[in-house]
C-alpha cells in the first residue's frame, strides 16, 4: 500500500451535519489547517443525503430554550445532560437562520413567519441541505476535505503520566487504496450514529432499506473505545416508528395530516400506551403482540390536495414511500399506512447515547472531541443540535489550541507547527503506524478466506436479533439472553482475524464488520447493567420490567487495554451546572 | 434490486461513483457505471438525481411492493421534475418540484 501523512492542525473524521459545520466554523481562524476525512464524499454523506423535510428542533415564538430541555428530558424519563441539551437549544434558532442563508427553503406564512408543526419544529425543503453544507465547505480555503477516505483507528501517545492523548488517526482510501496517517493537534469525531447491527426490517436484496444510513456503522464508537474514551447510555437505544416495508418517517402523516395510529380494528391505540417516543412504537408493538395487528396511521379520511402534498413531502426525503403508492395502486386515500418499529440503532442525534463529554464537548481523552449523533447525553438533537454541536465543538478546539504552543513535527507530539499550505507530506512511521498499516496489508495480503465481512454481519445481526433485544424478540432482553450475546459476539469478534480483501472495498467492509461487533459489545454491557425498564422497547428487561429509583443515574462504559468492557454509574449532571472532566 | 443503470444511456461521467454515500458504484470495463452489489443501497437517490443522463432510475424491491415501476428524477432550472414509470416504461406521472418552494407537511 502507497503511504500518504498529511500534518493539520484539526482533523475532523466524518464530513457529515455536525462535521462539515465544525469545519465551517473553525475556518474563521484561516491560519488553522483543518482536514475532513469523509469515508464517502460530503456532497451526500450521511443522514442528510436523500434531505429531510422539517427542522425538528427550533424554539417557536413563546418559548425559551429551557422549555426544549424540559421536553427532553421528560421524554428521556430523566436520562439526559441538562447542559449539553441547554447549550443547544440557545443555539437552534441561530443555526437554523444561518442555514436560510446558505440557501435552505424555509415554508413561511403571509407575514414571513416560519410555519411551525407543533412547537419546537418547522417545515423546509430539505433536499439539498447537505449539498448546500457542502458548498459552504468548499468556499473555506483552509479547509481540505478527503472524499473516499476511511478512518479506522486513532493515532495516540501516553504523556509522562500514563495519560492518552490523541494525536491523529489512521484511515486507507476507499478509492485510492492509500494508507493515510493524518496527524493532528486537536481530532473531531463527527462519524454520526451505528445502523446495521440488528436484523433489520427487510430481508436480502432491501437489506438496506433502514432508517439509519446502513454506511453510518459507528465507526467512532469504536474508535473512541479502542482509545479508551468513555461511553454513555448505550442501553437507550432507537427504535423508530416508520412506514412499514419503505421505512419511511411518520411524522409527516402523524402531525402533517394529523392521522391517528390504528389497529386492525380501527381503535385509536396511541393514547393508551403514552406519548413518549418510546411509548409510541411500544404502543404499535404491544397491539401486535395482542392480536391486533397490522397497525396503522389512518389516512383514509384526509383529502386529495393533502394526499397530493403527501406524496410530494415524501419525494424531497423517502422517495421510495410515494413510489410504493403508486405501485401498489393505492395512495394514503384509499388505504392506511402500515406501520412498524425499526430494528434499534444507537444513535446520539436521538437518544441520549453516545461518547461521554464536558459541556465544551471535549470526550474524557485529551485531544479528542465529538459532536453529532457520535456524542451522548443530549437526545432530540436532530439537524440543528448537529449543527449547533458542531459549532459549539470547534469554539473548544479554538480555544483549546491557543493553549498549545506550536512545536516542531514529531509523531509522539500533538502540538505540530499550524500549516497554511495544502497537506505538507513527512514521513515518521512510528510503532502505531507499522501496526495499523500492517493489519491492512494482513487482510489485503491474505489468501482466500472461506468467510467474508457479509457472513459475520449476518451472524452478528442474528445473534443481536435474537438474544439482544432486536425485532424478532420484540425489543426484550434478558440476563441469561444478554450473557449468551455477549459470549457470542466476543466470539465472532475473534473471527474479523481471518477475513481476507482483495480489494479496498473489502477492506471497508472487513472494518465495518469489526466496528460494528466492538459497539454490539458495549450495548450488550449497558443493557445488562440496567436493571429496569425505563423506556420501552428502546430497552425492554424482562428480568425488571418496571423503573427503579437506583437507575436515576447514568451507565457508563470504558474498554480497558485487553478488550474487556468495563461498566459504572455516574451521577446525573444537575440542571443549571455545566460539567468538566476530573480525573 | 434498488437503483437500476441503463448501459446504454451511460457515458461514464463518473458522477454518480462520486456522490454515493456507500461508494457502491463502480466502473465497469467499459467505464460505465455499474453496481455489483445493489442490494447494499440505501435507495437515497443521491446517483439517479446526480446523473445528467438519466442513465440511473429507482425500483422497489418486490417486498417492499415493488411491481415493475420505476421512478426517475431530471434535473430542471430550479429543482427537479420527479417521474413515476409504469411496468411497461409509460410515464404515469410526473412531480414538478422546486427547490425554493417547501412542503406543506
Ligand atoms: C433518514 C433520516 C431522516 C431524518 N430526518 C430528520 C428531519 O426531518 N429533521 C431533523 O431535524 N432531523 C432528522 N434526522 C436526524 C438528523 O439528520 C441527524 O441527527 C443529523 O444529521 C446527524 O448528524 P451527524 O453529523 O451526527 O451525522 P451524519 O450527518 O450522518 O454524518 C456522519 C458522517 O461521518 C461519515 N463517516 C462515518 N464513518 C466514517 C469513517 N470511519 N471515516 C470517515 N467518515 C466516516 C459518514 O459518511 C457521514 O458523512 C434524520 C435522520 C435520518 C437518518
Ligand atoms: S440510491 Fe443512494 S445508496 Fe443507492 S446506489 Fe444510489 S447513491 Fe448509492
Ligand atoms: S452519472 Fe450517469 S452517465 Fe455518469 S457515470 Fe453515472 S450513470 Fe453514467
Amino acid at each position: 500500500m502507497e503511504k500518504k501523512t498529511i500534518s493539520c492542525d484539526v482533523l475532523i473524521i466524518g464530513g457529515g451535519t455536525a462535521g462539515c459545520y465544525a469545519a465551517t466554523t473553525i475556518a474563521k481562524r484561516p491560519d488553522l489547517k483543518v482536514v475532513i476525512a469523509e469515508k464517502a464524499n460530503i456532497v451526500r454523506s450521511g443522514c442528510l443525503a436523500a434531505g429531510v423535510n422539517a427542522l425538528n428542533a427550533y424554539i417557536t415564538p413563546g418559548h425559551v430554550p429551557q422549555d426544549y430541555v424540559d421536553y427532553a428530558k421528560k421524554d428521556a424519563e430523566g436520562i439526559v445532560r441538562e447542559d449539553l441539551l441547554l447549550t443547544l437549544a440557545g443555539r437552534f434558532n441561530e443555526v437554523t437562520h444561518d442555514l436560510e442563508k446558505k440557501g435552505l427553503t424555509i415554508l413561511k406564512d403571509e407575514n414571513g413567519n416560519y410555519v411551525s408543526r407543533g412547537w419546537r419544529n418547522i417545515k423546509i425543503n430539505g433536499e439539498n441541505i447537505k449539498p448546500l453544507l457542502a458548498d459552504s465547505v468548499s468556499k473555506c480555503p483552509s479547509v481540505e476535505v478527503i472524499n473516499h477516505l476511511n478512518i479506522t483507528d486513532l493515532d495516540f501517545t501516553e504523556d509522562a503520566s500514563g495519560k492518552t492523548i490523541v494525536t491523529g488517526a489512521f484511515g486507507f482510501g476507499v478509492r485510492d487504496g492509500k494508507a493515510y496517517h493524518i496527524k493532528a493537534r486537536a481530532v473531531l469525531i463527527s462519524t454520526g450514529g451505528a445502523a446495521g447491527l440488528y436484523r433489520p426490517n427487510n430481508p436480502g436484496n432491501a437489506r438496506h432499506r433502514t432508517w439509519y444510513p446502513p454506511f453510518n456503522t459507528g465507526a467512532g464508537y469504536a474508535m473512541g473505545l479502542m482509545a479508551g474514551a468513555e461511553m454513555t447510555t448505550f442501553e437507550m437505544r432507537f427504535v423508530a416508528l416508520r412506514c412499514k416495508d419503505t421505512i419511511a418517517p411518520t411524522g409527516t402523516i402523524a402531525q402533517g395530516v394529523h392521522a391517528k395510529q390504528v389497529n386492525n380494528k380501527g381503535e385509536v391505540y396511541e393514547t393508551k400506551y403514552g406519548l413518549t417516543t418510546s411509548e409510541r412504537v411500544y404502543g404499535t408493538v404491544e397491539e401486535n403482540r395482542k392480536g391486533h395487528g397490522p397497525c396503522y396511521l389512518d389516512t383514509t379520511k384526509i383529502t386529495e390536495e393533502a394526499e397530493e402534498d403527501l406524496y410530494r413531502a415524501y419525494l424531497n426525503m423517502a422517495p421510495s414511500q410515494t413510489l410504493r403508492w403508486f405501485e401498489s395502486g393505492k395512495g394514503p386515500r384509499d388505504l392506511p399506512v402500515e406501520i412498524e418499529g425499526t430494528e434499534p440503532y444507537v444513535v446520539g442525534g436521538h437518544t441520549a447515547s453516545g461518547f461521554w463529554i464536558d459541556t465544551a464537548r471535549r470526550t474524557t481523552v485529551e485531544g479528542l472531541y465529538a459532536a453529532g449523533d457520535v456524542a451522548g447525553g443530549a437526545p432530540q438533537k436532530y439537524v440543528t443540535g448537529a449543527l449547533a454541536e458542531g459549532e459549539i465543538v470547534a469554539e473548544t478546539i479554538l480555544r483549546d489550541l491557543e493553549k498549545l504552543p506550536p512545536r516542531g513535527i514529531d509523531a509522539a507530539d500533538r502540538t505540530y507547527a499550524p500549516q497554511k499550505e495544502k497537506s505538507q507530506e513527512i514521513s515518521s512511521p512510528g510503532a502505531r503506524e507499522a501496526e495499523i498499516f500492517g493489519t491492512y496489508e494482513k487482510f489485503l495480503t491474505k489468501a482466500d478466506s472461506h468467510l467474508t465481512a457479509e457472513n459475520l454481519e449476518d451472524a452478528m445481526q442474528k445473534v443481536m436479533d435474537e438474544y439482544a433485544g432486536g425485532i424478532k424478540s420484540d425489543y426484550r432482553v434478558n440476563g441469561a439472553k444478554l450473557a449468551l450475546a455477549d459470549r457470542k459476539i466476543s466470539d465472532l469478534l475473534e473471527l474479523v482475524d481471518l477475513l481476507a480483501a482483495k480489494t479496498p472495498m473489502d477492506l471497508l467492509e472487513i472494518y465495518e464488520v469489526r466496528e460494528r461487533l466492538i459497539v454490539c459489545r458495549a450495548l450488550i454491557a449497558h443493557l445488562g447493567a440496567r436493571r429496569e425498564t425505563r423506556w420501552h422497547v428502546f430497552d425492554e428487561n424482562e428480568d425488571y420490567p418496571g423503573i427503579s429509583d437506583e437507575g436515576l443515574c447514568y451507565i457508563e462504559s470504558v474498554m480497558d487495554h485487553d478488550g474487556r468492557i468495563r461498566i459504572f454509574r455516574r451521577d446525573l449532571v444537575k440542571g443549571g451546572v455545566s460539567y468538566e472532566h476530573s480525573n | 434490486m434498488s437503483i437500476r443503470i441503463e448501459k446504454g444511456k451511460c457515458r461514464g461521467c463518473g458522477a454518480c461513483l462520486e456522490v454515493c454515500p456507500g461508494n457502491l458504484i463502480f466502473r465497469d470495463g467499459e467505464g460505465k457505471a455499474f453496481i455489483p452489489k445493489p442490494y447494499n443501497c440505501w435507495a437515497c437517490v443521491s446517483c439517479v438525481k446526480a446523473c445528467p443522463f438519466g442513465a440511473i432510475s429507482m425500483e422497489l424491491e418486490p417486498e417492499i411492493d415493488g411491481r415493475g415501476g420505476a421512478l426517475r428524477v431530471e434535473k430542471t432550472a430550479g429543482g427537479y421534475d420527479w417521474k413515476i414509470i409504469g411496468r411497461s416504461g409509460e410515464i404515469r406521472r410526473i412531480f414538478k418540484m422546486k427547490t425554493k418552494e417547501a412542503n406543506k407537511y
